[in-house]
């Protein structure tokens, strides 16, 4: 009964700490975000000289005109999805059968092979050599080239198949050679039902990814039909660093200044609405962060 | 080479006379409907006619490389093609580079159009692709060029500018020369309201201007001045709204860089003891709250967010742009001239460099049709077809007045792509007689414009000789040397400009500093920088003769 | 050696598609690297451009500022690894032991969400928050009567380091613990239920069971970013640059972006990317070394 007591309270201690820590950075985290959306409807020179702190200032849509006037922009969103749940089935799919192989102690040759897989972390022939490439492969504008370049990462691989070495006992494999269970058997029906949870993160870090990257469509896609949502919002902020550019050189105008004072209210904006489908991901992941499946199995 | 003044008037006369006489030609030309001579050779294996259009006895195509952002609109809806296949024949495949990227990775695959117009790669990829002949010499096609061979006669010093380092041109500019463009930075300009409402006079010397600052600042929450007021503006170190101006109004002449081209020589001016006094000047600015330590932080967007603030937030700053609200009410700035400082030396503006752009228009060595391609850009010179690429479509951005000249426009509403001037993307040919004579603007008659602002007060604070660096084409040093100077350059401009701006924000005292500075900049190789620098430009004045 | 291979020839088959990306997309273009040694033309292509051994090394090496570049790369990176990495570790164990769950996924969300805010915004708001005498946090102080006149942060090169490395971690701290989320999701519950038995409170279940649970991902990740210590990105370090803090603000990428910025200079870049890589993987290896030597797995 004391002891009961004591350790409750230890544990309400803990948990107001606890609590009380999320909830400062909580606070922390979020002001900046909020601070997003009020620029993104205020007036930019506001923004600019610190009026706007609470409430947006000089409450306007210019900067959302402007990015929803871009017709790029519905062709942009419609590639990006594509490209997203392409490239990340494609990716995801690749890491966990790697990263499964690598786990694996008994596999001869592992660490010459792991070893052949880490020298590119450290060593690549640049962009040059790898348009070349593509070139020659007539992968130029073509969409599948931007989900399959990246699409291997050592980085994800190492982390997943340390999950694999943490948390799936290297018994359960011998158990299931004696129900007469192949390797890729027992990779598709133990292993991946078991590992909800690190598909789940490889899903939430290939899309975001995926999602956010324009560099290979700049390089590969000409075709403005296939350009992704990146892509389309890169070249509306970029015009206001080459709109200075012209500046600098001396051939701007009158109607350029405006428009690079219009490019800076374009910013936040931009950022609300190239993040927030995506930003859905992760709460739907969250779902398969669930304590004690490894148990289910075990027992069942 | 401002001293050969009398050829320079010569070939402003030559040009003259040209200029005149084919904007007589077109007009004729355009009503007969201009039938090549029956006898006239083809050339391009039989397919291009020597002169009159079409260009092409049959249609042909030609891929012109553009680097054009896609945030500009749609070159490819522009007009101007679909009058080029018209009149010539010739119909043209754009390929449009979005990103300076895309077009050096088509110089590295060697992938190339028939034409490069203006294509961002860098000068190095150019004079490379120059070098290995895969661009072909404009020597001897000029003569399908009348018009372009005479600029080039007529203007040497701007031929040097395009020649390469074999001697040769290798392509047709954009050579669009406005005087009132071209030969002035930046306006200084004052919150004219603000001295109305304090009853104070437009600054003429520097002390004045420290006392209307001052003023500003003493006087913030009043009238219609901000509690959190600037009274005077600057971005430190860049090259528009930067400190340079104050420079200048002590005398000493810093283009946007430290360094100047005198008579030839390169020479440094970050050394120049006289930088001593506008340094401290700031600094005292900079001490009264004068000058805001946002001066040092802002970025671009943060600089055009200041000066656009409505209403305004600055009392005085220097800016490429004409103000906003000069057009909009007339009463906010007023654009001032330099101010006397005591030093009793002549204040100055920055200028521009008088430039061209000289390779706007290449032809690549895969072009089955080169002087046809030449023939275009022959046709892309012409005064009216200048003005259309410049600035826009005829009857919206400018008309023809019924005394044969040219009226600029301002178009009220939004333009469409196809109406959209090519400007600096494409070539044009409009010199200074055209601007000068033919063309009517009338914001020289508008107080407060750049254009009046410049023959009103600009005019007379030029330096008396062109001090800028000018425009060389790539390959004239090694390219060891080239790296030498670019790693030197870097060490040498990070140190002087964080040590100015060290002495105007009160970290250091100039005076007590100086020596050990300039001893700096020597260690830092500053005379091999210059060295470097003296033989580009010895190189460059050898080529063209 | 081929029983072994014949026995586990299903995991052979799980890498080969990896393999076959890796050898096709890494190691094909991996001539690249030479241009290093070269005076690279890109017209004369890879094989054809003059060598130069070297030169571009020795040309790095070599220059006035070349231990200033070494010292403020190493020192932020190693000032994000030491501060950045344990705090999403921190709040993947407090989220793990919140009791609500909504409370929890709240949380989970909006510190992941700032991962979304582009560099350039993230620098952005930090100027418009820190303006020396416009900014939110200068009024504030002032207001307060804790400071009087304007807030010198953004110019000092002492606080340059400060600024950047926390910032990096408001935005990446929530994003850095997804994956140590995953890892306790896997943390076998019977183990919680046995301490509690032993009178463990909630603190020493979080520390003696969850994090010694998830400490293999740790050491996994931990090696990894020391593999990345001299990979200080140009974006961030770049838009932060200001005249006044370049002395500390000055770090190996922004450099070599400068100074190729007027002309292609891709051999330069290369020969310094290469000169990262060396002393990256030799760190990894350390590290991986010392891993093992600790009883820890290390990644290969």
């Amino acid at each position: 009964m004391n002891a009961e007591v004591r350790r409750s309270r230890a544990d309400v201690v803990y948990d107001t700490v606890n609590v009380a820590f999320l909830a400062l950075l909580l606070i922390i985290v979020l002001y900046p975000l909020y601070f997003v959306v009020i620029a993104s409807f205020s007036d930019p020179s506001a923004v600019g000289t610190g009026k706007v702190i609470l409430f947006p200032k000089g409450f306007n849509f210019n900067g959302y005109d402007l990015i929803f006037k871009y017709d790029q922009l519905w062709v942009g969103y419609r590639n990006t999805v594509i490209y997203t749940i392409g490239g990340t089935a494609l990716s995801v799919s690749l890491t966990l059968m790697t990263a499964y192989a690598f786990s694996r102690k008994d596999m001869a040759g592992r660490g010459f092979i792991v070893t052949l897989f880490i020298i590119p972390m450290f060593i690549h022939g640049g962009l040059i050599p790898t348009y070349l490439l593509v070139r020659e492969m007539h992968m130029i504008d073509n969409p599948l080239i931007v989900m399959i370049l990246g699409c291997v990462s050592m980085w994800n691989i190492i982390i997943t198949r340390t999950f694999f070495q943490t948390t799936i006992p290297q018994e359960l494999f011998e158990a299931a050679k004696i129900d007469g269970c192949g390797n890729i058997g027992y990779f598709t029906k133990v292993v991946l039902p078991l590992s909800k949870a690190i598909i789940a993160v490889l899903v939430v870090f290939s899309a975001v990814g995926q999602w956010n990257s324009f560099f290979n469509a700049l390089i590969y896609l000409n075709d403005r039909n296939l350009i992704p949502l990146q892509l389309v919002l890169r070249e509306i902020l970029t015009s206001q660093t080459q709109m200075m550019q012209q500046l600098e050189l001396g051939i701007g105008d009158q109607d350029m200044a405006e428009k690079t004072f219009l490019a800076e209210s374009v910013k936040y904006g931009i950022i609300i609405v190239s993040s927030l489908p995506v930003l859905c991901i992760y709460p739907f992941a969250q779902k398969y962060f669930v304590k004690g499946v490894m148990i289910g199995s075990l027992k069942g | 080479m401002r001293s050969k003044g009398a050829r320079w008037i010569a070939g402003v006369l030559s040009i003259a006379i040209i200029g005149g006489a084919l904007i007589g030609c077109t007009g004729t030309k355009q009503d007969e409907g201009n039938k090549p001579a029956a006898d006239s050779p083809l050339l391009d294996g039989g397919i291009t006619n020597a002169t009159g259009f079409p260009i092409t006895k049959e249609p042909i195509t030609l891929t012109v490389g553009i680097a054009y952002g896609a945030h500009m609109g749609d070159i490819t809806k522009n007009n101007i093609w679909k009058k080029i296949e018209e009149k010539t024949n010739i119909k043209i495949n754009l390929k449009v580079y979005s990103d300076a990227e895309k077009a050096n990775l088509m110089f590295s695959s060697r992938d190339y159009p028939d034409i490069g117009f203006r294509m961002d790669a860098s000068g190095q990829a150019m004079s490379d692709a120059i070098d290995a002949g895969d661009i072909v010499s404009m020597d001897d096609l000029l003569q399908y060029a009348p018009t372009w061979k005479k600029f080039f006669e007529t203007n040497p010093e701007l031929k040097k500018q395009a020649i390469m380092p074999d001697g040769k041109l290798y392509g047709f500019p954009y050579a669009v020369l406005n005087e009132t463009s071209y030969n002035l930075r930046d306006q200084w300009f004052i919150n004219q309201k603000w001295l109305d409402e304090l009853g104070l006079q437009i600054p003429t010397t520097t002390e004045e201007f420290k006392n209307v600052l001052m003023a500003f600042k003493q006087n913030a929450g009043k009238g219609s001045i901000p509690q959190n007021v600037i009274p005077y503006y600057i971005l430190y170190g860049n090259n528009i709204g930067g400190q340079f101006d104050m420079y200048g109004t002590f005398g000493v002449y810093a283009p946007g860089s430290y360094y100047i081209v005198e008579d030839g020589k390169y020479k440094s001016q970050a050394t120049n003891p006289d930088l001593k006094e506008p340094i401290k000047f700031m600094a005292d600015l900079y001490k009264n709250g004068l000058i805001v330590p946002e001066a040092f932080t802002d970025d671009w967007g943060r600089y055009t967010a200041a000066i656009s603030s409505t209403p305004p937030l600055v009392g005085s700053m220097t800016s490429f742009v004409d103000q906003g609200q000069n057009f909009k009410d007339g009463k906010w700035w007023t654009p001032m001239a330099p101010l006397k400082s005591p030093n009793g030396k002549d204040p100055l503006i920055r200028r521009q460099t008088k430039s061209i752009w000289p390779r706007n228009f290449v032809i690549f060595k895969n072009n089955k049709y080169p002087v046809a391609s030449a023939r275009l850009a022959e046709l892309l010179a012409d005064p009216e077809w200048s003005l259309t690429e410049n600035f826009g479509s005829e009857g919206i951005w400018w008309k023809k007045n019924a005394d044969g000249k040219y009226e600029l426009l301002n178009p009220t509403s939004e333009v469409a792509d196809a109406d959209k001037p090519l400007s600096n993307y494409g070539i044009a040919l409009l010199d200074e007689e055209m601007f000068n004579d033919k063309i009517v603007n009338d914001n020289f008659t508008k107080e407060g414009t750049r254009e009046w602002a410049y023959v009103h007060i600009y005019k007379k604070y030029l330096p008396a000789k062109d001090l800028n660096y000018p425009p060389l084409p790539s390959g004239l040093l090694s390219d060891m040397e080239k790296q030498r100077m670019t790693d030197l350059g870097q060490s040498l401009n990070d140190y002087i400009k964080t040590t100015i701006a060290n002495w105007i924000s009160g970290k250091g005292d100039v005076d007590a500093d100086w020596d050990a500075y300039t001893k700096k900049l020597q260690q830092l190789g500053l005379d091999e920088y210059i060295e470097l620098n003296q033989k580009q430009l010895d190189a460059a004045s050898k080529l063209g003769g | 050696m081929i029983d072994r291979v014949k026995e586990n020839i299903g995991l052979y088959i799980l890498v080969l598609p990896a393999l076959l990306y890796v050898i096709l997309f890494d190691y094909m273009p991996l001539y690249g690297v030479l241009i290093a040694f070269e005076n690279f033309k890109p017209i004369k292509g890879i094989w054809g451009s003059d060598w130069i051994g070297l030169y571009h090394f020795e040309r790095f090496m070599h220059l006035d500022i070349f231990w200033v570049l070494i010292k403020n790369t190493l020192s932020l990176s190693v000032y994000s690894l030491l501060a950045g990495f344990p705090i999403p570790i921190i709040l993947a164990l407090a989220l793990n032991s919140v009791r609500s769950e909504r409370f929890k996924k709240v949380v989970q969300t909006v510190t992941y969400a700032p991962h979304f805010i582009s560099t350039v915004i993230l620098v952005g708001m930090l100027n418009v928050f820190l303006s020396p005498r416009l900014g939110v946090v200068s009024q504030l102080l002032n207001s307060a009567g804790m400071m009087n006149g304007p807030l010198m942060i953004l110019t000092n090169p002492d606080a340059f380091s400060h600024l950047y490395v926390w910032s990096g971690i408001w935005q990446g701290v929530g994003w850095g613990s997804i994956i140590y989320l995953a890892a306790l999701s896997g943390v076998d519950p019977s183990l919680h239920e046995a301490a509690k038995v032993d009178g463990a409170n909630k603190f020493h279940l979080a520390w003696h069971v969850d994090l010694p649970s998830i400490r293999p991902t740790i050491v996994t990740l931990l090696i990894l970013s020391c593999g990345g210590i001299l990979g200080i990105g140009f974006e961030k370090a770049f838009l932060m640059q200001n005249s006044l803090n370049l002395s500390a603000s000055e770090v190996i990428s922004t450099y070599v972006y400068k100074s190729g910025l007027l002309q292609s200079q891709y051999s330069f870049s290369a020969a310094v990317g290469l000169f990262n890589s060396a002393i990256n993987l030799t760190l990894l290896l350390t590290v991986n070394k010392l891993a093992k030597k600790f009883g820890q797995s290390g990644i290969f």
